[in-house]
C-alpha cells in the first residue's frame, strides 16, 4: 500500500509546517519501538501497538493484542478508515484525509508533546517484560511435585491395595508389582535391604501395614517366624528389654548393612556387668569356653536299660558317649598298615561336614565303621553278618543260622565240626548239633552271649547282662548318642577355617582339634580360647582377623523350634 | 547511615544462626552409637521439626513484606534473620538426614531447599553488589533520564540527517529505528546489541540498502565519519560533524542502557528462581512429612 503521511508541526513563530512523508510497505505498523513504520511515544502506546493495511479496497487498522485503539473518540480494537476519521495515540492525532492520487491512503498527523522517557516503553528493558512468570511457574512446579510426589505414590499404593496383591507376608520372594503400583518407591526413605526387597517385592504394606502407623513386631514376626527374645520373661533380667520392639534395633531404610548390629557394646555394654562379665574376645576379657555335652542319665530296669539325655556343661567336661573310640589308634597310619585294615584313615573319612558349614554329618555304623569293622561271627561265612543296633535280631539271625546248619540248610559247611577253624573265643563252637534244634539254639545264645560279652558289639560298645532266660532280651548295649553340638549358643564356620591357615587335610583339623593324642572317647576335642585367640582378636587386638560378639554368637536365641541361628527366616 | 542486612543489629541473627547450627552439630554427635545417624532417630526429628519450622518462617518472609503495616519486627531485621536463618538450614537439614540420598521426595526437597537457599545467596550478592555498579554506571542518573536523552539525540539525529544527503539521512534513518535495546531474557541478561543499519554494499553503489550489524553504533559512527572528509556542499561538513557528535553520544547512551539493564535483569532473576523453588519446596517438604508419616 501507499500511504501519504503529513506530519503537521509548529514553529517557532507559531505557524504550521507540513512535510510529508510517503510510506510504502504492504502494511504500516504503528507504535513507540523506533523500527516501527510510524513512531508514536506516549503513555500506554506498546512497542507494536497497531497495524494499518489495505483490505479489499478499505483500509483497516488493528489493535495488537491487548491494546486498545481510539477511534473516533471511543475505544475499538479494530476499525476500517474512512474519510474525516480520528485516530488518537497518547498524545498523537491523525486524522484521515483525502488520498493523492498514487496513493491508497493518507493521513494528517499532529504529533503530541511527548515525554522522551516514555521511549523506555519501546523497548523490552524489564524481565517482565519477557514473559517470563513466576507465579505461573511456581503453580507449575507445584502441581509436578504435587502430582509426581504425591498423587503417583498414593494412587499407586491405592492401586495395590484394591488389586488384589498377593500378601507381601506371604512365603517366598514376592514378585514386583506392575510399575504403576510401584510409584510409592519415590516415599522410601532410604535403601531396602536386599532379602525384605526380595521377600517383599517393593509392597511397602508388607511391613507398613497400617498408614500413619509405626510398623509393628508382628509385621516382622511375619516371616521371621523363630526369632525369640535375648531372654524370656522369667529371666532377671527381662525388664532390661521388656519395652524394647524390633524397631529399636533394626532400623530398615538406614543403611542396609547395619540392620543387623554387630557392635560389640550390643553385648558387652549388659554383659560387662553379668557374673560372667564379658568385655571383649581378647584373653581375660571374655570366659573360658566351655562346651556343652549331652549326659546320659541311665536308669538300669530289670530289662533294659532307660537313658535321658541332658545338655550340660559341666566344669571339667568329659564325654559319655557309651561309645569305645580312640581317636589316636584310628589315625595311626602305621597301624593301620600293620594291621592290614586298609587305607590309613584320615578325619575327613568319616566327618562330613554338613551344608551349614558348622556341624557334621552324623556318624553312623553303616555308613563310618562297617567300612572296616564288619560284623560277621563265623569264618567260614564272613559274608554272613549280625544286624547292628538291635539286640533282638541279634539273637533271630544267630538262631535262623545255626538251625539251619544242624538241619543241613548250608550244606557246604555241615554242623559235623568240618572245615572250621578255632578261633580263641569259639572254644565251643564247634559241637556238633546235627538234627538237634535244642542244640542249636543253645548255640545260637551261646554265640549271642558271646558277641554282647567277649567280642564283638563290646569292642565298641558297653553291654550289659539283664535277668531272664530269653536269649532275646537278655544282652543289652547302651545307647550311644554322641554330642553334634558343643556349643549351642555360638555359631561357627567350619569351611572358612579349615582354607584359612597354611595347614591342610589333617593336619588343618588336628590344629584345633587334638584328635591325633586321644586315646578314649572320654576326651572332648573342642579347642579352647587359647587355640582362638591364636589367630582372633576383638577389635581391640592386633591380631589378623578380628572377631566381633556377633561373629559367634547369636543376639536372638534359638527360638522354640530348637533351630540354631534363629535369625533365620522361616518359610 | 545505611545499614546492611548482614550487619542489622550488630549481626545479632548471625550470632543466632551460629547458636543454631552449633546445637544442631551436637544433637547430631549425640547420634554415635551401632546404628549411622538418620531423620528416623530421635535427634532426627528434633532437627527435622527444626528444619521445617524454618523453612515455613523463611517463607513467611515474602508474606511480611508485603504487609506493609505489620509491626512484627523490621522488615531488615526479617531480612537478616532470613540471610542467616537459611543459610544455618543448609547445616540443620544435612544434619537431619544424615547426607543420605536417594531418588525420592526426601531428596527432592532436600534439593529443592539448597536450590533456594543457592539463587537466594546469589541475590544476596546482587543486593550487595550491583546497586553500586548500577549507579556507577548511570552516573547517578534514572534510566528515564537515559531513555529521554535518547529520544532527544533520535530526533535531533533525524531531523539533522533530513538536512544531508539521503543516503546518509536513510543510515542515520535506520541506525535510530533499527537500534535495539534489552529484549528476551538472554538479551537482557547478556546485554546483547542485534542494532542493525541499512548500508549499501558500496557507497557508489546504486543497489538498495540491505541491513547489516550496527553492534555498539559503530558502523553508523563509521559510515559518517567517513563521509565528513567528501563533504562538500556548504555546511555539510558542519552537519556531518554535529551527527557524528549525536551518535557518538547515542552509543555511550546506548551501552549505558545495555548495561543498566543487564544489571537490573540480573537484580531481578534470582526472584524469578528463589520464589517459585520456595513454593515447590514446601510442597514437597509437605509430602516429605506426610510419606515419613505415612510409612512409619
Amino acid at each position: 500500500m501507499q500511504l501519504l503521511l503529513r506530519k503537521c508541526t509548529l514553529n517557532e513563530r507559531g505557524e504550521t509546517e507540513l512535510s510529508d512523508i510517503e510510506l510504502s510497505a504492504d502494511q504500516i505498523t504503528f507504535g513507540s519501538a523506533p523500527d516501527c513504520d510510524v513512531q508514536l511515544l506516549g503513555e500506554n502506546i506498546r512497542a507494536r501497538h497497531a497495524l494499518l493495511r489495505i483490505s479489499r479496497g478499505a483500509a483497516r487498522i488493528e489493535a495488537a493484542r491487548g491494546c486498545e485503539l481510539s477511534y473516533n473518540g471511543g475505544a475499538v480494537a479494530r476499525a476500517q478508515l474512512r474519510g474525516g476519521d480520528t485516530l488518537e495515540f497518547g498524545a498523537h492525532r491523525l486524522q484521515v484525509m483525502d488520498a493523492p492520487a498514487g496513493f491508497d491512503l493518507a493521513l494528517q498527523w499532529w504529533p503530541g508533546e511527548v515525554d522522551g522517557r516514555l521511549l523506555a516503553q519501546a523497548y523490552r528493558t524489564s524481565l517482565r517484560d519477557t514473559g517470563l512468570r513466576p507465579r505461573l511457574v511456581a503453580w507449575t512446579l507445584a502441581i509436578v511435585v504435587l502430582l509426581l510426589a504425591g498423587a503417583a505414590p498414593v494412587a499407586s499404593y491405592w492401586l495395590r491395595q484394591h488389586a488384589g496383591a498377593p500378601s507381601a507376608t506371604a512365603p517366598g520372594a514376592a514378585p514386583n508389582p506392575p510399575l504403576v503400583q510401584r510409584a510409592d518407591s519415590l516415599w522410601l526413605s532410604g535403601p531396602l535391604h536386599a532379602a525384605h526387597q526380595v521377600a517383599l517385592g517393593g509392597r511397602c504394606e508388607g511391613c507398613h501395614q497400617t498408614p500413619f502407623r509405626q510398623v509393628t513386631d508382628d509385621a516382622c514376626r511375619g516371616c521371621h517366624k523363630n526369632v525369640a527374645d535375648h531372654v524370656d520373661g522369667a529371666h532377671p533380667q527381662h525388664a532390661l528389654i521388656a519395652g524394647l520392639h524390633c524397631q529399636n534395633c533394626h532400623k530398615e531404610h538406614n543403611e542396609p548393612e547395619t540392620l543387623v548390629l554387630r557392635a560389640d557394646s550390643l553385648c558387652v555394654d549388659c554383659h560387662r556387668e553379668r557374673q560372667t562379665p564379658v568385655r571383649g574376645f581378647a584373653a581375660g576379657a571374655h570366659p573360658e569356653l566351655h562346651p556343652s555335652l549331652l549326659t546320659p542319665a541311665v536308669q538300669r530296669l530289670p530289662d533294659r536299660f532307660e537313658v535321658r539325655w541332658r545338655s550340660e556343661r559341666p566344669a571339667e567336661p568329659k564325654e559319655n558317649s557309651h561309645l569305645r573310640f580312640s581317636h589316636a589308634a584310628h589315625l595311626d597310619a602305621a597301624k593301620m598298615r600293620a594291621q592290614n585294615k586298609g587305607e590309613p584313615l584320615s578325619c575327613s573319612s568319616c566327618h562330613t561336614l554338613a551344608p551349614d558349614k558348622e556341624h557334621f554329618v552324623p556318624i553312623t555304623m553303616e555308613k563310618s565303621c562297617s567300612r572296616c569293622h564288619d560284623l560277621s561271627f563265623d569264618p567260614r561265612q564272613p559274608q554272613k553278618q549280625l544286624p547292628h543296633g538291635d539286640p533282638a535280631a541279634v539273637y533271630d539271625m544267630l538262631e535262623g543260622y545255626f538251625l539251619g546248619r544242624s538241619f543241613g540248610v548250608n550244606k557246604n559247611i555241615a554242623d559235623d565240626g568240618g572245615p572250621a577253624r578255632r578261633l580263641p573265643a569259639h572254644a565251643a563252637a564247634d559241637d556238633s548239633c546235627r538234627g538237634d534244634a535244642a542244640c542249636a539254639r543253645a548255640k545260637a545264645a551261646r554265640e549271642t552271649e558271646r558277641q554282647f560279652t567277649q567280642r564283638g558289639c563290646v569292642t565298641c560298645h558297653v553291654g550289659e547282662t539283664f535277668g531272664g532266660s530269653d536269649p532275646r532280651t537278655r544282652w543289652q548295649v547302651l545307647p550311644v548318642r554322641l554330642t553334634r553340638d558343643f556349643y549351642p549358643d555360638a555359631h561357627f564356620n567350619h569351611a572358612v577355617h579349615i582354607g584359612a591357615g597354611s595347614a591342610q587335610g589333617d593336619a588343618a583339623c588336628v590344629g584345633c582339634h587334638r584328635a591325633n593324642t586321644s586315646r578314649v572317647s572320654s576326651d572332648v576335642l573342642m579347642p579352647d580360647l587359647k587355640t582362638c585367640l591364636q589367630c582372633h582378636g576383638d577389635a581391640h587386638a592386633a591380631q589378623s582377623f578380628p572377631l566381633q560378639c556377633v561373629s559367634c554368637h547369636a543376639y536372638h536365641p534359638a527360638a522354640a523350634a530348637g533351630r540354631k541361628g534363629s535369625n533365620r527366616v522361616e518359610f | 547511615m545505611h545499614e546492611s542486612i548482614l550487619g542489622y543489629k550488630k549481626a545479632r541473627y548471625a550470632w543466632l544462626a551460629l547458636l543454631l547450627t552449633l546445637i544442631s552439630c551436637l544433637l547430631y554427635w549425640t547420634q554415635r552409637g551401632p546404628q549411622p545417624a538418620n531423620g528416623g532417630t530421635w535427634q532426627g526429628y528434633v532437627l527435622g521439626t527444626a528444619g521445617a519450622l524454618l523453612i515455613v518462617w523463611l517463607s513467611a518472609l515474602g508474606v511480611r513484606k508485603r504487609r506493609y503495616r505489620s509491626a512484627v519486627g523490621s522488615l531488615q531485621g526479617w531480612a537478616s534473620a532470613h540471610v542467616y536463618l537459611g543459610v544455618a538450614l543448609v547445616v540443620v537439614a544435612t544434619l537431619h538426614c544424615a547426607a543420605q540420598f536417594g531418588w525420592n521426595v526426601h531428596t527432592l526437597a532436600y534439593v529443592l531447599m539448597c536450590a533456594v537457599i543457592a539463587s537466594g545467596l546469589f541475590g544476596l550478592f546482587a543486593y550487595l553488589r550491583f546497586p553500586r555498579l548500577l549507579a556507577r554506571n548511570r552516573a547517578d542518573r534514572a534510566r528515564d533520564d537515559l531513555f529521554a536523552e535518547l529520544n532527544e539525540l533520535n530526533e535531533l539525529g533525524r531531523s539533522i540527517s533530513q538536512l544531508c544527503d539521503p543516503d546518509v539521512r536513510i543510515v542515520t534513518d535506520s541506525a535510530i529505528s533499527r537500534t535495539t535495546v534489552g529484549g528476551g531474557l538472554l538479551g537482557q541478561l547478556c546485554g546483547l546489541d542485534h542494532s542493525q543499519i541499512l548500508l549499501r554494499k558500496s557507497e557508489n553503489s546504486s543497489t538498495a540498502a540491505v541491513p547489516v550489524a550496527n553492534r555498539d553504533q559503530r558502523a553508523a559512527v563509521e559510515f559518517v565519519a567517513r563521509r565528513i572528509p567528501r563533504a562538500n556542499r556548504q555546511g555539510e561538513a558542519e552537519r556531518l560533524q554535529h551527527l557524528l557528535a549525536i551518535l557518538c553520544r547515542r552509543q555511550t547512551l546506548l551501552r549505558q542502557l545495555r548495561r543498566d539493564i543487564q544489571l537490573q535483569g540480573w537484580l531481578q532473576l534470582w526472584l524469578y528462581v528463589h520464589v517459585p523453588l520456595t513454593v515447590a519446596l514446601l510442597v514437597a517438604l509437605a509430602l516429605h512429612i506426610v510419606a515419613v508419616f505415612f510409612f512409619w
